[in-house]
Protein backbone atom coordinates (compact mmCIF):
# COMPACT_ATOMS: atom_id res chain seq x y z
CA UNK A 1 0.00 0.00 0.00
CA UNK A 2 1.29 3.54 -0.49
CA UNK A 3 -0.27 6.97 0.12
CA UNK A 4 -0.50 10.01 -1.80
CA UNK A 5 0.25 13.48 -0.95
CA UNK A 6 1.96 16.67 -1.56
CA UNK A 7 4.32 15.66 1.18
CA UNK A 8 5.71 12.91 -1.19
CA UNK A 9 5.30 14.15 -4.63
CA UNK A 10 8.55 15.76 -6.06
CA UNK A 11 9.58 19.22 -5.87
CA UNK A 12 7.51 21.08 -8.81
CA UNK A 13 9.81 23.07 -11.45
CA UNK A 14 9.25 26.98 -10.62
CA UNK A 15 11.30 29.47 -8.30
CA UNK A 16 11.37 29.62 -4.60
CA UNK A 17 12.80 31.86 -2.38
CA UNK A 18 16.93 31.43 -1.67
CA UNK A 19 16.20 28.37 -3.60
CA UNK A 20 20.14 28.91 -5.24
CA UNK A 21 20.98 27.82 -1.91
CA UNK A 22 18.23 26.29 0.37
CA UNK A 23 16.73 22.95 -0.22
CA UNK A 24 13.97 23.26 1.87
CA UNK A 25 12.33 24.36 5.30
CA UNK A 26 10.58 22.32 7.57
CA UNK A 27 8.28 23.70 10.53
CA UNK A 28 7.17 20.96 13.14
CA UNK A 29 4.74 21.16 16.20
CA UNK A 30 4.10 18.77 19.28
CA UNK A 31 1.33 18.45 21.23
CA UNK A 32 0.03 15.97 24.10
CA UNK A 33 -3.28 15.31 24.85
CA UNK A 34 -4.37 16.43 28.34
CA UNK A 35 -4.68 14.13 31.32
CA UNK A 36 -2.68 11.30 29.55
CA UNK A 37 0.38 10.10 30.00
CA UNK A 38 3.70 10.50 27.64
CA UNK A 39 4.22 7.82 24.55
CA UNK A 40 6.99 6.63 27.15
CA UNK A 41 4.82 6.09 30.30
CA UNK A 42 1.71 4.36 28.08
CA UNK A 43 1.30 0.57 27.91
CA UNK A 44 0.56 -1.24 24.67
CA UNK A 45 -3.23 -0.83 25.14
CA UNK A 46 -3.42 2.72 26.33
CA UNK A 47 -0.67 3.73 23.20
CA UNK A 48 -3.32 1.61 20.68
CA UNK A 49 -6.40 3.61 22.33
CA UNK A 50 -4.82 7.32 22.39
CA UNK A 51 -3.37 6.37 18.50
CA UNK A 52 -7.04 5.81 17.19
CA UNK A 53 -8.59 9.08 18.63
CA UNK A 54 -5.92 11.30 16.99
CA UNK A 55 -5.83 8.84 13.55
CA UNK A 56 -9.44 9.22 13.38
CA UNK A 57 -8.99 13.16 14.27
CA UNK A 58 -6.44 13.45 11.29
CA UNK A 59 -8.77 11.62 9.16
CA UNK A 60 -11.23 14.15 9.75
CA UNK A 61 -9.38 16.94 8.70
CA UNK A 62 -7.73 15.77 5.95
CA UNK A 63 -5.27 13.44 6.09
CA UNK A 64 -4.87 9.55 4.61
CA UNK A 65 -3.38 7.48 7.33
CA UNK A 66 -2.25 4.16 7.22
CA UNK A 67 -0.39 1.29 9.45
CA UNK A 68 3.04 1.40 9.11
CA UNK A 69 2.60 -2.57 9.03
CA UNK A 70 0.25 -1.90 5.58
CA UNK A 71 2.79 -0.01 3.28
CA UNK A 72 5.57 -1.26 1.22
CA UNK A 73 9.10 -1.33 1.69
CA UNK A 74 9.57 0.75 -0.90
CA UNK A 75 7.05 3.53 -0.12
CA UNK A 76 8.57 3.42 3.52
CA UNK A 77 12.17 3.84 1.86
CA UNK A 78 10.26 6.77 0.21
CA UNK A 79 9.36 8.10 3.57
CA UNK A 80 12.33 7.89 5.41
CA UNK A 81 14.91 9.37 2.53
CA UNK A 82 11.85 12.16 2.10
CA UNK A 83 12.89 12.46 5.92
CA UNK A 84 8.83 12.06 6.51
CA UNK A 85 9.88 9.59 9.47
CA UNK A 86 12.45 8.06 10.60
CA UNK A 87 13.45 4.37 10.25
CA UNK A 88 12.86 3.36 13.81
CA UNK A 89 9.48 5.02 13.32
CA UNK A 90 8.64 3.16 10.44
CA UNK A 91 9.73 -0.54 11.86
CA UNK A 92 7.37 -0.44 14.57
CA UNK A 93 4.66 -1.86 12.92
CA UNK A 94 2.01 -0.20 15.68
CA UNK A 95 2.69 3.20 14.81
CA UNK A 96 0.29 5.34 11.82
CA UNK A 97 1.64 7.38 9.20
CA UNK A 98 -0.40 10.00 8.36
CA UNK A 99 -0.08 12.72 4.94
CA UNK A 100 -2.03 15.64 4.46
CA UNK A 101 -3.73 15.32 1.10
CA UNK A 102 -3.93 18.75 0.42
CA UNK A 103 -0.79 20.24 1.87
CA UNK A 104 2.98 19.14 1.96
CA UNK A 105 2.28 18.25 5.93
CA UNK A 106 2.31 14.84 7.59
CA UNK A 107 2.07 13.51 11.33
CA UNK A 108 3.63 11.15 13.59
CA UNK A 109 1.93 9.70 16.43
CA UNK A 110 2.84 8.58 19.68
CA UNK A 111 6.66 8.89 19.09
CA UNK A 112 8.28 11.54 21.67
CA UNK A 113 4.68 12.95 22.37
CA UNK A 114 1.40 11.98 21.48
CA UNK A 115 0.90 13.88 18.40
CA UNK A 116 3.87 15.98 15.74
CA UNK A 117 2.92 17.89 12.99
CA UNK A 118 5.06 18.63 10.51
CA UNK A 119 5.26 20.53 7.33
CA UNK A 120 8.03 21.47 4.78
CA UNK A 121 8.33 23.65 1.54
CA UNK A 122 11.25 24.13 -1.09
CA UNK A 123 12.96 26.83 -0.74
CA UNK A 124 13.21 29.46 2.38
CA UNK A 125 10.11 29.26 2.96
CA UNK A 126 9.63 28.94 7.13
CA UNK A 127 6.29 31.62 6.98
CA UNK A 128 4.19 29.04 4.66
CA UNK A 129 5.06 25.73 6.64
CA UNK A 130 4.07 27.41 9.89
CA UNK A 131 1.01 28.40 8.30
CA UNK A 132 0.57 24.79 6.88
CA UNK A 133 0.93 22.98 10.55
CA UNK A 134 -1.00 25.68 12.34
CA UNK A 135 -3.47 25.67 9.99
CA UNK A 136 -3.88 21.66 10.06
CA UNK A 137 -3.25 21.59 14.08
CA UNK A 138 -6.49 24.53 13.43
CA UNK A 139 -8.63 21.98 11.54
CA UNK A 140 -7.81 19.20 14.25
CA UNK A 141 -8.91 20.48 16.82
CA UNK A 142 -12.25 21.92 15.40
CA UNK A 143 -13.11 18.66 13.55
CA UNK A 144 -12.44 16.59 16.54
CA UNK A 145 -14.06 18.48 18.93
CA UNK A 146 -12.95 16.17 21.88
CA UNK A 147 -9.40 16.64 21.92
CA UNK A 148 -8.16 18.94 24.59
CA UNK A 149 -3.85 20.11 24.27
CA UNK A 150 -2.23 19.64 27.67
CA UNK A 151 -1.58 23.49 27.76
CA UNK A 152 -0.70 25.71 30.56
CA UNK A 153 -1.12 29.91 30.18
CA UNK A 154 2.98 30.62 32.02
CA UNK A 155 4.59 27.46 30.65
CA UNK A 156 2.75 26.77 27.19
CA UNK A 157 2.06 23.42 25.52
CA UNK A 158 3.29 20.79 27.85
CA UNK A 159 6.18 18.34 26.23
CA UNK A 160 7.70 15.18 27.77
CA UNK A 161 11.13 16.80 27.81
CA UNK A 162 10.72 19.50 30.52
CA UNK A 163 12.98 21.27 28.10
CA UNK A 164 10.77 21.42 25.07
CA UNK A 165 8.08 22.55 27.08
CA UNK A 166 6.63 26.17 25.75
CA UNK A 167 5.81 26.50 22.01
CA UNK A 168 7.16 23.35 21.23
CA UNK A 169 8.08 24.63 17.98
CA UNK A 170 10.74 23.08 16.24
CA UNK A 171 12.47 24.38 12.59
CA UNK A 172 15.50 23.70 10.19
CA UNK A 173 16.28 25.01 6.95
CA UNK A 174 18.80 22.33 4.88
CA UNK A 175 21.34 24.69 3.12
CA UNK A 176 23.57 23.77 0.48
CA UNK A 177 27.10 25.48 0.90
CA UNK A 178 29.49 23.75 -1.63
CA UNK A 179 31.34 27.33 -2.18
CA UNK A 180 32.23 28.02 1.38
CA UNK A 181 33.58 24.13 1.28
CA UNK A 182 35.32 24.76 -1.47
CA UNK A 183 36.93 28.01 -0.36
CA UNK A 184 37.25 26.94 3.33
CA UNK A 185 35.07 29.27 4.75
CA UNK A 186 32.56 27.00 5.78
CA UNK A 187 34.33 26.39 9.50
CA UNK A 188 33.67 30.67 10.24
CA UNK A 189 30.56 30.45 8.13
CA UNK A 190 28.81 27.95 10.35
CA UNK A 191 30.46 28.18 13.71
CA UNK A 192 29.16 32.25 13.45
CA UNK A 193 25.93 30.32 13.28
CA UNK A 194 26.30 28.13 16.15
CA UNK A 195 27.66 31.22 18.16
CA UNK A 196 24.26 32.84 17.64
CA UNK A 197 22.26 30.07 19.11
CA UNK A 198 21.28 27.72 16.05
CA UNK A 199 22.20 23.81 15.97
CA UNK A 200 24.08 22.45 12.91
CA UNK A 201 24.32 18.91 11.25
CA UNK A 202 27.02 18.19 9.33
CA UNK A 203 30.72 18.16 9.11
CA UNK A 204 31.09 21.07 10.95
CA UNK A 205 29.31 20.07 13.94
CA UNK A 206 30.54 16.75 14.99
CA UNK A 207 27.18 14.84 15.03
CA UNK A 208 28.28 13.33 11.38
CA UNK A 209 29.60 13.83 8.22
CA UNK A 210 27.79 16.32 6.13
CA UNK A 211 27.38 14.59 2.09
CA UNK A 212 26.94 16.95 -0.93
CA UNK A 213 28.12 19.68 1.35
CA UNK A 214 24.42 20.18 2.57
CA UNK A 215 23.73 21.79 6.17
CA UNK A 216 20.62 21.81 8.35
CA UNK A 217 20.33 24.93 10.34
CA UNK A 218 17.68 24.31 12.96
CA UNK A 219 16.26 26.49 15.67
CA UNK A 220 16.83 25.62 19.71
CA UNK A 221 14.19 25.40 21.92
CA UNK A 222 11.65 28.43 21.67
CA UNK A 223 10.41 28.20 25.00
CA UNK A 224 8.20 31.59 25.29
CA UNK A 225 9.10 33.27 22.40
CA UNK A 226 6.04 34.12 19.52
CA UNK A 227 6.40 31.37 16.73
CA UNK A 228 6.27 33.94 14.10
CA UNK A 229 9.32 36.05 15.66
CA UNK A 230 11.20 32.68 16.37
CA UNK A 231 10.87 31.50 12.33
CA UNK A 232 12.29 35.26 11.61
CA UNK A 233 15.18 34.43 13.55
CA UNK A 234 16.25 31.32 11.75
CA UNK A 235 14.85 32.83 8.17
CA UNK A 236 17.57 35.89 9.25
CA UNK A 237 20.53 33.46 9.63
CA UNK A 238 19.98 31.37 6.86
CA UNK A 239 19.34 34.20 4.62
CA UNK A 240 23.02 35.49 5.86
CA UNK A 241 24.65 32.02 5.32
CA UNK A 242 22.88 31.83 1.93
CA UNK A 243 24.31 35.62 0.94
CA UNK A 244 27.69 34.00 2.18
CA UNK A 245 27.38 31.59 -0.06
CA UNK A 246 26.46 33.70 -2.95
CA UNK A 247 29.33 35.69 -2.36
CA UNK A 248 32.37 32.92 -2.19
CA UNK A 249 30.73 31.59 -5.59
CA UNK A 250 30.92 35.15 -6.82
CA UNK A 251 34.52 35.31 -5.57
CA UNK A 252 35.75 31.56 -6.84
CA UNK A 253 33.90 32.22 -10.35
CA UNK A 254 35.62 35.75 -10.41
CA UNK A 255 39.10 34.92 -8.68
CA UNK A 256 39.93 31.17 -9.43
CA UNK A 257 36.98 29.88 -11.59
CA UNK A 258 39.30 26.56 -12.29
CA UNK A 259 38.56 25.48 -8.57
CA UNK A 260 35.19 25.97 -8.88
CA UNK A 261 34.61 24.84 -12.57
CA UNK A 262 37.10 21.88 -11.90
CA UNK A 263 34.30 20.58 -8.92
CA UNK A 264 31.41 21.02 -11.38
CA UNK A 265 32.90 19.67 -14.64
CA UNK A 266 34.35 16.07 -12.58
CA UNK A 267 31.11 16.05 -11.35
CA UNK A 268 28.97 16.36 -14.20
CA UNK A 269 31.84 14.14 -16.02
CA UNK A 270 30.94 11.69 -13.52
CA UNK A 271 27.52 11.85 -13.59
CA UNK A 272 27.61 11.05 -17.02
CA UNK A 273 30.25 8.00 -16.63
CA UNK A 274 30.69 6.21 -13.88
CA UNK A 275 29.75 2.43 -13.71
CA UNK A 276 29.55 2.07 -9.82
CA UNK A 277 28.50 4.92 -7.29
CA UNK A 278 27.73 4.56 -3.25
CA UNK A 279 24.91 6.74 -1.67
CA UNK A 280 27.52 9.43 -0.52
CA UNK A 281 29.91 9.53 -3.67
CA UNK A 282 26.06 9.73 -5.27
CA UNK A 283 25.58 12.91 -3.09
CA UNK A 284 28.76 14.99 -3.71
CA UNK A 285 28.20 14.41 -7.65
CA UNK A 286 24.83 16.15 -7.25
CA UNK A 287 26.15 18.57 -4.82
CA UNK A 288 28.90 19.36 -7.75
CA UNK A 289 25.39 19.64 -10.56
CA UNK A 290 23.87 21.48 -8.51
CA UNK A 291 26.37 24.10 -8.19
CA UNK A 292 26.99 24.53 -11.46
CA UNK A 293 23.32 24.54 -12.40
CA UNK A 294 22.68 27.09 -9.65
CA UNK A 295 25.46 29.72 -10.87
CA UNK A 296 24.65 29.36 -14.51
CA UNK A 297 28.08 27.07 -15.31
CA UNK A 298 25.63 24.27 -16.42
CA UNK A 299 22.24 23.93 -18.22
CA UNK A 300 19.69 21.07 -19.34
CA UNK A 301 18.13 20.37 -15.59
CA UNK A 302 16.48 22.99 -13.42
CA UNK A 303 17.03 23.35 -9.87
CA UNK A 304 14.28 21.38 -8.87
CA UNK A 305 14.53 18.26 -10.64
CA UNK A 306 18.53 17.81 -9.05
CA UNK A 307 16.93 18.34 -5.56
CA UNK A 308 14.91 15.36 -6.41
CA UNK A 309 18.06 13.54 -7.27
CA UNK A 310 19.29 13.96 -4.33
CA UNK A 311 16.57 11.84 -2.44
CA UNK A 312 15.81 9.12 -5.37
CA UNK A 313 19.42 8.49 -5.25
CA UNK A 314 19.44 7.80 -1.57
CA UNK A 315 16.16 5.37 -2.36
CA UNK A 316 17.07 1.62 -2.49
CA UNK A 317 16.96 1.34 -6.48
CA UNK A 318 14.28 -0.47 -7.57
CA UNK A 319 11.92 2.75 -6.90
CA UNK A 320 14.74 5.06 -7.93
CA UNK A 321 12.09 7.97 -9.67
CA UNK A 322 9.65 5.59 -9.94
CA UNK A 323 10.94 3.88 -13.32
CA UNK A 324 14.11 2.77 -13.64
CA UNK A 325 15.93 1.27 -16.38
CA UNK A 326 15.72 -2.36 -16.59
CA UNK A 327 18.26 -3.88 -14.48
CA UNK A 328 20.20 -7.60 -15.27
CA UNK A 329 20.11 -10.24 -12.41
CA UNK A 330 23.06 -9.90 -9.97
CA UNK A 331 23.61 -5.72 -10.83
CA UNK A 332 24.64 -4.51 -7.65
CA UNK A 333 22.80 -1.63 -6.56
CA UNK A 334 26.04 0.93 -7.24
CA UNK A 335 25.57 -0.20 -10.77
CA UNK A 336 22.40 0.95 -10.40
CA UNK A 337 22.39 3.48 -9.07
CA UNK A 338 25.02 4.68 -11.36
CA UNK A 339 22.96 3.95 -14.14
CA UNK A 340 19.92 5.76 -12.87
CA UNK A 341 22.02 9.22 -12.45
CA UNK A 342 24.02 8.65 -16.08
CA UNK A 343 20.49 8.25 -17.23
CA UNK A 344 18.96 11.16 -15.26
CA UNK A 345 22.40 13.60 -16.26
CA UNK A 346 22.80 12.95 -20.17
CA UNK A 347 21.31 15.90 -21.10
CA UNK A 348 23.02 18.20 -18.94
CA UNK A 349 26.25 20.47 -20.41
CA UNK A 350 28.45 23.39 -19.84
CA UNK A 351 26.63 26.42 -20.98
CA UNK A 352 28.06 28.50 -23.97
CA UNK A 353 29.17 31.49 -21.54
CA UNK A 354 31.80 28.85 -19.60
CA UNK A 355 32.75 25.90 -22.48
CA UNK B 1 27.38 5.96 41.97
CA UNK B 2 23.66 6.96 40.50
CA UNK B 3 20.61 5.95 41.95
CA UNK B 4 18.93 3.15 40.32
CA UNK B 5 15.26 4.76 40.14
CA UNK B 6 15.84 7.93 39.31
CA UNK B 7 19.66 8.21 38.19
CA UNK B 8 20.03 10.98 40.72
CA UNK B 9 24.31 11.32 41.96
CA UNK B 10 22.96 12.99 44.80
CA UNK B 11 23.64 11.46 48.34
CA UNK B 12 23.11 7.78 47.22
CA UNK B 13 22.66 5.10 49.88
CA UNK B 14 23.36 1.34 49.35
CA UNK B 15 20.51 -0.75 50.72
CA UNK B 16 20.10 -4.71 50.92
CA UNK B 17 16.37 -5.55 50.99
CA UNK B 18 15.17 -8.15 53.60
CA UNK B 19 15.62 -11.59 51.92
CA UNK B 20 17.47 -10.05 48.72
CA UNK B 21 20.55 -11.03 47.90
CA UNK B 22 20.69 -8.21 45.47
CA UNK B 23 22.16 -4.26 46.56
CA UNK B 24 20.15 -1.15 45.95
CA UNK B 25 21.49 2.22 45.62
CA UNK B 26 19.15 4.70 45.98
CA UNK B 27 19.29 8.49 46.62
CA UNK B 28 17.10 9.62 49.47
CA UNK B 29 13.81 11.00 47.47
CA UNK B 30 13.66 7.40 46.46
CA UNK B 31 14.63 5.80 49.67
CA UNK B 32 12.02 7.67 51.78
CA UNK B 33 9.60 7.21 49.00
CA UNK B 34 9.86 3.11 49.38
CA UNK B 35 10.39 3.00 52.75
CA UNK B 36 13.94 2.09 53.24
CA UNK B 37 14.24 5.24 55.17
CA UNK B 38 12.79 6.74 58.13
CA UNK B 39 12.10 10.81 57.29
CA UNK B 40 13.74 11.86 60.00
CA UNK B 41 14.97 15.17 58.29
CA UNK B 42 11.85 16.31 57.84
CA UNK B 43 12.08 15.74 53.92
CA UNK B 44 9.95 16.58 51.40
CA UNK B 45 9.14 14.22 48.21
CA UNK B 46 7.07 16.68 46.13
CA UNK B 47 5.69 14.27 43.83
CA UNK B 48 3.21 14.10 40.70
CA UNK B 49 0.02 13.21 42.14
CA UNK B 50 -0.50 11.24 38.87
CA UNK B 51 2.48 9.71 37.78
CA UNK B 52 4.89 9.33 41.10
CA UNK B 53 7.25 11.54 39.25
CA UNK B 54 9.65 13.42 41.62
CA UNK B 55 11.46 16.18 41.88
CA UNK B 56 14.75 14.48 41.88
CA UNK B 57 13.92 12.70 38.51
CA UNK B 58 13.39 15.19 37.00
CA UNK B 59 16.42 16.99 37.90
CA UNK B 60 18.26 14.16 36.77
CA UNK B 61 16.39 12.90 33.86
CA UNK B 62 14.98 16.34 32.23
CA UNK B 63 11.49 13.74 31.27
CA UNK B 64 8.29 14.91 32.98
CA UNK B 65 6.07 11.91 33.50
CA UNK B 66 2.53 13.01 32.39
CA UNK B 67 1.30 16.39 31.82
CA UNK B 68 -0.16 16.75 35.20
CA UNK B 69 3.77 16.99 36.44
CA UNK B 70 3.42 20.35 35.03
CA UNK B 71 1.48 21.41 37.74
CA UNK B 72 3.33 19.75 39.89
CA UNK B 73 6.66 21.08 38.83
CA UNK B 74 5.58 24.86 37.49
CA UNK B 75 7.95 26.47 39.58
CA UNK B 76 10.99 24.35 38.43
CA UNK B 77 9.92 24.44 35.00
CA UNK B 78 9.40 28.10 34.31
CA UNK B 79 12.79 28.66 36.19
CA UNK B 80 14.25 26.58 32.98
CA UNK B 81 12.72 28.40 30.50
CA UNK B 82 13.46 31.81 32.10
CA UNK B 83 17.09 30.90 31.22
CA UNK B 84 16.70 30.38 27.83
CA UNK B 85 13.76 32.39 26.51
CA UNK B 86 14.03 36.32 25.67
CA UNK B 87 10.62 36.90 27.01
CA UNK B 88 9.17 36.12 30.44
CA UNK B 89 5.72 35.34 29.65
CA UNK B 90 4.26 32.87 27.38
CA UNK B 91 3.37 34.71 23.98
CA UNK B 92 2.83 31.90 21.61
CA UNK B 93 0.15 30.02 19.88
CA UNK B 94 -2.97 29.24 22.49
CA UNK B 95 -5.30 26.58 22.07
CA UNK B 96 -8.72 27.79 20.69
CA UNK B 97 -10.78 26.81 23.72
CA UNK B 98 -8.52 28.42 26.32
CA UNK B 99 -9.46 31.51 25.89
CA UNK B 100 -10.78 32.14 29.17
CA UNK B 101 -10.73 36.28 29.67
CA UNK B 102 -10.02 39.61 28.29
CA UNK B 103 -6.25 39.07 28.90
CA UNK B 104 -5.91 35.63 26.92
CA UNK B 105 -8.12 36.81 23.88
CA UNK B 106 -5.76 40.15 24.06
CA UNK B 107 -2.84 37.96 23.90
CA UNK B 108 -3.91 35.60 21.28
CA UNK B 109 -5.20 38.55 19.23
CA UNK B 110 -1.95 40.76 19.66
CA UNK B 111 -0.24 37.69 18.30
CA UNK B 112 -2.33 36.81 15.72
CA UNK B 113 -2.17 40.34 14.51
CA UNK B 114 1.92 40.09 14.22
CA UNK B 115 1.21 37.02 12.13
CA UNK B 116 -0.79 39.52 10.02
CA UNK B 117 1.52 42.20 9.92
CA UNK B 118 4.62 39.44 8.74
CA UNK B 119 2.27 37.78 6.44
CA UNK B 120 2.12 41.12 4.62
CA UNK B 121 5.10 42.26 4.68
CA UNK B 122 6.46 38.77 3.23
CA UNK B 123 3.84 39.12 1.32
CA UNK B 124 2.42 36.10 1.58
CA UNK B 125 -1.13 37.49 0.97
CA UNK B 126 -3.71 34.17 0.88
CA UNK B 127 -2.02 33.14 4.48
CA UNK B 128 -2.69 36.53 5.67
CA UNK B 129 -6.62 36.45 4.50
CA UNK B 130 -6.62 33.81 6.27
CA UNK B 131 -5.15 35.34 9.37
CA UNK B 132 -7.55 37.92 8.87
CA UNK B 133 -10.42 35.89 8.80
CA UNK B 134 -9.07 34.16 12.11
CA UNK B 135 -9.13 37.25 13.50
CA UNK B 136 -12.83 38.41 12.85
CA UNK B 137 -13.87 35.09 14.09
CA UNK B 138 -11.73 35.55 17.44
CA UNK B 139 -13.39 39.61 17.84
CA UNK B 140 -17.19 37.85 17.16
CA UNK B 141 -15.93 35.27 19.92
CA UNK B 142 -15.39 37.72 22.55
CA UNK B 143 -17.20 40.15 21.69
Amino acid sequence: MTLSSPSVSPVAAGSYPEFDVVLRSTVSLDRNVEGTRFPNALDAAQRRSLGLELCAALRASGFVVAQAVDLEPSFKSVLAERELYSRPYLLDDANAVALCSERPAWATINDNNHLSLHASHPGLDTAVAWHDVSNSEDTLLASSGAIRWAFDADIGYIMSEAGFCGTALAASVLIHAPALVISGLAETALKRAMEAGFMISGAYSGLGASAGSLFELSLPAAYHDPERATLARLDAAARALAEYERRAREQLLRDSPWDILDVIGRALGNAQGARLLTRDEAADIISGLRLGIACGALEGMDLATVGELWISLRIKPPSTNGRPPQSADNEPETAIRARALRHAAANIGFSREVS
Amino acid sequence: MRCDVCGSSDQVFFIKPDGSDGELHLCRACAVERGYLGNAAGLTITACPVCGMTIDRLRSGGKLGCPSCAVTFKPEILAMQRRSSRTSRYEGKIPVDRYHGPDDAERALGALNAELEAAIQSEHFEEAAGIRDRIKASRSRDS
